[in-house]
């Protein structure tokens, strides 16, 4: 056994630097609010390791053409903090609200919870429902990608060993577009997620012109619920209508798993409920 | 002999109390806010060496080899030990010592501690432990009590102090008070339902941690974080073959317990060795994993229960079966087995009464005492039934408890003696309090309200190994400067122990407050006092503080009166002056009174004791249970239940506890509190069990979830003050008692919210959703859990 | 996915594999120097394995400490700097229960989800840092004088939490409060009387305390 290598990069063209050429298997440590978890109870054990908190370049909330930029670091606490988020992204805010805690929410990052990939990572589901892209960097050039292809799997992800996440972008909202997110966990704070939804839809002239939904710790990764969208777009918000949108997604979309936190029957089940009241709740312009 | 003598339940020194009933601040807060305390992992020592156990990761196999060679190679590794080397079986229960510090021949749970290392630093023991080669011969492991039950082979336990055990059986009690069948036979209405209890652990914030060293004498000196230090010094004693006189064991200050530090635990046995090997400190600090798969906590139980009652409300008679889901060793279990039967008999009057208790030995870490220790479980299912019954009677929840109350001064059908009783006032303060007249049945569907009530002991007349020694002592050193050094051997776990020490101190001396040093938990300067376990210190380490006083005191003022000239009645000791009380002009400040004394008798100082009287049924086991003074507790938990998801949410809960006389307000109310808390938590959020292979099933705390500040709800503390005949200026205990009613309650305000009868614990939002969908509309009678389960548990006995 | 479930059920215990542990110097462990000796040299600059010499700011002060760059903030406090500080406590390792809680730049955070090498030059304050020559902090104060500690275990992790929301917020409400103690665990159940602590805190402050 040796002790493993640790790169604590000072700037981005370090980090970068430090990228190139770097084993598949390094891995890149953000605020450590999920890896360190990893580290310390040894699930992860890793040779190499890449510490970007350091990175000041990788923070900070910028507009772009009406939606918004967030550097990779952004952490929930910065969310927390940021008028132009709040406006912006209102549903990821509250979602970075129900990060955790206090302490979490000072470090866990935007980055890292897509990096991590975790099923349980609060904010995915909110990227995905806003249709978020992710902004890959590595020493040779930049690349954008629809979250929904960056998350591949299980803790996996479409990023390069020489890459790293940049930023991610928010699209401008939609004119009319109604937001929803909710959280269930066991307990009201420190809670690793049972059902996490996130919702975005517009409607006109009593219609469903458009869904976008997402869902998390129901699947091996955070995953998009077309089901709603092909159940619902063009159609009236009445209450057979939601109540089967709400029951396909949940058969349709959604893989749940026993685990100790919670088993698949009851994660599918209230899936499908908070899905439902979502629904309803953003029918009716709440 | 070492009774309590009778000092009264008064103020020593005229009618008020001066310190006592004042809600003073701890004797260590400040240490402790300060960041200055001194815990176990604190002690650092130069030349120390970090220490790692080895666990084993099969629930039930036979050791056939193991070869630590090549972790001895390594570089920076002092020494490994292994069950060979502690051949010697302990337990804190003398009668079932089957516990080795190393496993020796075999191993009865995942984590059960096989060897262990020291090494210069904690990442090279790590590497020992991995270099070390066991190899095991995998055992049928038992996870389910019911088979272990059922199944004599394999035996996780073939004999115990020479005695074969029973198959699986680590205990059996049964017990019969009365005719329950004549008496069930004559009730207006028989309930009859099963109930079980699941495993919940103490989780202290603290993880448990050593540190020993040897010094060039050959004392042994062993820091640790124990609630027991007495029993950890005999137990070192034992299993090192070491004189007691060359042991030390000393507790810093405690970062919580529970229970969960009330038995030697295989870290101090191995630092103790690795010290003498090493001849270098060594500490051994447990990993938050590794305190989970100590455990020690909430044992599993299945309970049936009967209950028979007349048309009026009045118990006719109770019947229990109880099949306790031990582990793998036996811990406190004899007491545990004793406790599910013998500790129901209050705060209602039972006139018949039927236990039949029986722990089974499983291959998943050993159970213990946690907070309640075993009558939690029973309390949940009886208080549950009987909530029921007062339903299918069409009363009150509320009145059936104060139509069944047994009185105080008076003899429970067990033959345990009651002395106080304020269950009836601590029954009108919640009712009051919550608006339950007002509120119960009328709350929206998924609001609801419950009540239970509950006893529990304020320590017990039996001290664990058979002495005729006090069970608890006290030394008091007076100093010229004014000073007061007590020395305790109770163990301060948080509770506050020796914040009560120096309260009844300043108190009866009539010093200020912070003249008052506690020095305690430690055997080399402390007089012997069992530890903090059953609520029994402020008990008897209070009287044991009484007794030293008074005989102080009697100097003190005997010296003051001859040089004063005036009747020594005449003689106060008060807020740190002595005075004459008809001439209030004549005084001297403490310090003073104390230099006369010390001139007319020399270097002062005192011992005081406390042992029970003899209490106790005249049968075998009587006297487990039996204790000097009983304390009563009612609950009343308000939920709300999300019927969307199943979440149980309490918003707020109020406890109201007879503690006798709160000899400190404000820790009273935090053990009210605290044990409120607990009781929540556990019936909601927590549960300590393990997976198909015997792993714990999350021995984290990100899936132990215990509750944060944003789950606590509002818990309004309420003190009875009965005035114990027994007690330290009548006290009786509060760390306890107050956790038994939280958990019915909270299932019987689930049934006032949605209808639904929870008997199966814990009440996780999966639970609730399924027993919602059982229901399927009808209220009544609608357990949780067929029938048809019922019978075949009861056929698999 | 079945087959990751059943590996993931039958995994064995945890052991700290990157981590640094307690103890030891890092120059005295012997792991740390068979590395060294193993260490590609052209990597030296950027790259470390073994120990390094930081410069903390803690307190006010300036505490040099020997961490490697996988020694956590948590282990750099207690056993690496001199004297030791011993107030921030090590409970979970993972960053759920808040034991470990210090300020970096006045936010609170978990010192054991911390890299040391990751905070260099970033101000930090511990238990030990709240007190000042005239005495105890308005926080600690109240927490003494509303019984907001029983055990003490997580009252070092409580105190800083509650100073960062004060500092920044004096005049939090009740719902502020329980939601900046939120990843701070109390097993003794104080929870009340941390609640009035910190509401009697926020007054003191608010009324010109320090």
């Amino acid at each position: 056994m040796s002790a493993p290598r640790v790169t604590v990069p000072r700037s981005l063209d370090e980090a970068l630097a430090a990228l190139a050429g770097a084993a598949p298997e390094t891995l890149l440590l953000a605020g450590g609010t999920d890896l360190m978890v990893e580290f310390e109870s040894g699930r992860t054990a890793p040779r190499d390791v890449v510490s970007l908190w350091r990175l000041d370049e990788l923070r900070g909330v910028r507009d772009e053409g009406g939606g918004l930029r967030m550097g990779a670091l952004t952490t929930c606490a910065d969310l927390l903090g940021s008028d132009l988020a709040r406006a912006r992204a209102d549903v990821l805010v509250d979602a970075a609200a129900e990060v955790g805690a206090v302490q979490i929410q000072n470090r866990a990052t935007v980055g890292g919870n897509l990096g991590t990939a975790s099923p349980a990572a609060d904010l995915n589901p909110v990227l995905l429902a806003l249709g978020a892209t992710v902004r890959l960097r590595s020493a040779s050039g930049s690349r954008d990608l629809p979250v929904e292809e960056f998350l591949t799997g299980y803790r996996a992800t479409a990023r390069r060993p020489d890459e790293l996440i940049e930023s991610i972008a928010i699209p401008a909202r939609p004119a009319g577009e109604r937001r929803r997110f909710r959280k269930v966990g066991t307990r009201r704070a420190q809670s690793i997620s049972k059902v996490v939804v996130a919702l975005a839809a517009t409607l006109a002239d009593g219609r469903f012109t458009a869904v976008r939904a997402a869902a998390g710790s129901v699947a091996p990764t955070a995953v998009l619920l077309p089901s709603l969208a092909a159940e619902l777009v063009g159609q009236p918000p009445d209450e057979a209508r939601l109540d089967a949108a709400a029951r396909r997604a949940a058969r349709d979309d959604a893989a749940p798993i026993d685990d100790v936190r919670s088993t698949a029957a009851y994660r599918r089940l209230v899936l499908q409920r908070v899905l439902r009241t979502e629904l309803g709740a953003l029918a009716a312009g709440a | 002999m070492a009774a309590r003598d009778n000092h009264g339940t008064g103020a020593p020194w005229d009618d008020a109390f001066r310190v006592v009933g004042q809600p003073l601040r701890k004797v260590d807060g400040l240490a402790k806010a300060t960041g200055q305390a001194l815990y176990a992992d604190d002690v650092q020592l130069p030349g120390m060496l970090h220490a790692k156990i080895l666990r084993s990761p099969h629930a039930h196999a036979r050791i056939v080899s193991i070869d630590a060679s090549a972790a001895l190679a390594l570089p920076g590794v002092h020494a490994v030990i292994t069950g060979a080397d502690l051949p010697i079986r302990y337990g804190v229960i003398p009668w079932t010592p089957d516990e080795n510090a190393l496993a020796v021949d075999k191993v009865r749970f995942v984590g059960d501690e096989v060897a262990a290392v020291a090494a210069v630093d904690e990442d090279t023991a790590n590497a020992a432990l991995d270099a070390i080669e066991v190899e095991y011969e995998p055992l049928h492991a038992f996870l389910d009590p019911r088979e272990a039950l059922a199944t004599p082979e394999p035996q996780i336990h073939a004999d115990i102090r020479g005695k074969p055990v029973r198959g699986n059986v680590s205990k059996h009690v049964e017990l019969e008070f009365g005719d329950v069948e004549a008496a069930l036979a004559g009730a207006d209405l028989v309930l009859e339902g099963e109930y079980s209890f699941h495993g919940s652990t103490h989780a202290p914030i603290e993880p448990h941690c050593a540190v020993a060293q040897v010094s060039a004498d050959g004392l042994l000196t062993l820091w640790s974080s124990t609630q027991i230090t007495h029993y950890v010094h005999r137990a070192l004693a034992q299993v090192l073959e070491l004189a007691p006189e060359r042991i030390r064991v000393i507790q810093p200050c405690l970062g919580g317990a529970f229970g969960g530090k009330s038995d030697p635990f295989a870290l101090e046995f191995c630092v103790a060795l690795l010290a003498q090997r090493t001849g270098r400190p060594v500490k051994m600090l447990w990993t938050r994993e590794e305190v989970f798969y100590a455990h020690r906590g909430r044992h599993p139980m299945q309970m049936q229960y009967r209950c028979g009652a007349k048309s009026n409300g009045r118990i006719t008679g109770v019947d229990a079966r109880i099949l306790i889901d031990g582990g793998s060793y036996s811990s406190f279990g004899l007491v545990t087995t004793y406790y599910s039967g013998q500790l129901l008999t209050g705060p209602y009057d039972f006139p018949s009464y039927r236990f039949d208790s029986t722990r089974v030995f499983t291959n998943k870490p050993p159970c213990g005492p946690k907070r309640g220790h075993g009558s939690v479980q029973p309390r949940f299912a009886f208080e549950v039934q009987f909530d029921e019954v007062a339903e299918r009677l069409g009363i009150d929840p509320i009145e059936i408890r104060r139509v069944n109350f047994q009185g105080d001064d008076t003899q429970t059908v067990n033959g345990q003696r009651i002395t106080s009783n304020g269950f009836l006032r601590c029954l009108d303060l919640v009712e009051e309090a919550s608006g339950w007249k007002q509120r119960r049945g009328q709350l929206p569907y998924g609001r609801g309200l419950g009540v239970a009530g509950s006893m529990y002991i304020s320590g017990t007349n039996y001290p664990v190994y058979p002495n005729d020694m006090p069970q608890a002592g006290i030394q008091l050193k007076l100093d010229r400067s004014g000073v007061v050094t007590v020395f305790t051997g109770g163990n301060d776990i948080g509770q506050g122990s020796n914040t009560v020490v120096r309260s009844i101190v300043a108190e009866e001396l009539g010093v200020a407050y912070d003249h008052v040093r506690v020095v305690a938990a430690d055997t080399d300067l402390c007089p012997v006092d069992l530890g903090a376990y059953s609520s029994r210190i402020t008990f008897m380490v209070g009287n044991a503080t009484i007794d030293a006083c008074r005989k102080l005191r009697h100097q003190i003022v005997t010296a003051l009166a001859e040089a004063w000239e005036v009747d020594p009645r005449r003689i106060r000791l008060m807020e740190g002056r002595a005075f004459d009380v008809e001439d209030p002009d004549r005084t001297v400040p403490t310090r003073e009174a104390f230099q006369v004394a010390e001139a007319r008798f020399d270097t002062l100082g005192s011992t005081g004791s406390y042992n029970t009287p003899q209490l106790g049924g005249d049968y075998r086991g009587g006297t487990i249970g039996a204790s000097p003074a009983y304390s009563f507790t009612a609950h009343v938990v308000e939920v709300d239940v999300d019927v969307e998801t199943g979440i149980v949410r309490v918003p707020a809960a109020w406890c109201a506890h007879d503690c006798g006389r709160a000899l400190n307000p404000t820790l009273v109310a935090g053990q009210i509190e605290g044990s409120t808390y607990m009781g929540l938590a556990e019936a909601l959020l927590e549960e300590h069990g393990v997976n198909r292979f015997g792993l714990h099933r999350g021995p984290s705390l990100l899936d132990y979830r215990m509750p944060t500040s944003l789950d606590v709800g509002d818990i309004h503390a309420m003190i009875v003050e009965s005035v114990d005949p027994e007690g330290p200026y009548g006290a009786k205990e509060a760390g306890e008692g107050p956790l038994h009613g939280s958990i019915p309650a909270l299932a019987n305000a689930i049934h006032d919210a949605i209808g639904v009868r929870l008997r199966h614990l814990p009440f996780t939002p999966g639970t609730v959703l399924r027993a919602l969908r059982d229901q399927g509309g009808k209220g009544e009678g609608a357990a949780v859990g067929s029938t048809a389960a019922a019978t075949s548990k009861r056929e698999a006995r | 996915m079945t087959e990751r479930r059943v590996e993931e059920e039958r995994r064995g215990f945890s052991r700290r594999a990157f981590l640094q542990g307690a103890g030891g110097v890092a120059a005295a462990s012997s792991l740390t120097e068979a590395v060294h000796a193993a260490q590609d040299p052209a990597s030296e600059v950027q790259r470390m394995r073994g120990p390094e010499e930081v410069e903390l700011r803690v307190n006010g002060g300036t505490l040099p400490a020997t961490v490697e760059p996988r020694t956590t903030l948590l282990d750099a406090l207690r056993h690496r700097v001199d004297p030791p500080l011993t107030g921030t406590k090590l409970v979970c390792g993972e960053g759920a229960c808040g034991a470990c809680t210090v300020l970096v730049d006045g936010r609170p955070m978990y010192a054991c989800m911390l890299l040391a090498a990751d905070v260099v030059g970033r101000e930090i304050r511990t238990v030990e840092g709240l007190a000042d020559g005239d005495g105890l902090s308005p926080v600690q104060e109240a927490f003494c004088e509303k019984d907001g500690l029983m055990c003490g275990f997580c009252t070092p992790g409580f105190l800083m939490s509650a100073t960062g929301l004060l500092e920044r917020k004096p005049d939090a409400d009740a719902e502020e409060v329980r939601r900046a103690l939120s990843g701070n665990f109390c097993r003794c159940g104080t929870q009340p009387h941390i609640f009035e602590a910190v509401a009697e805190a926020g007054r003191r402050l608010r009324e010109g305390g320090r």
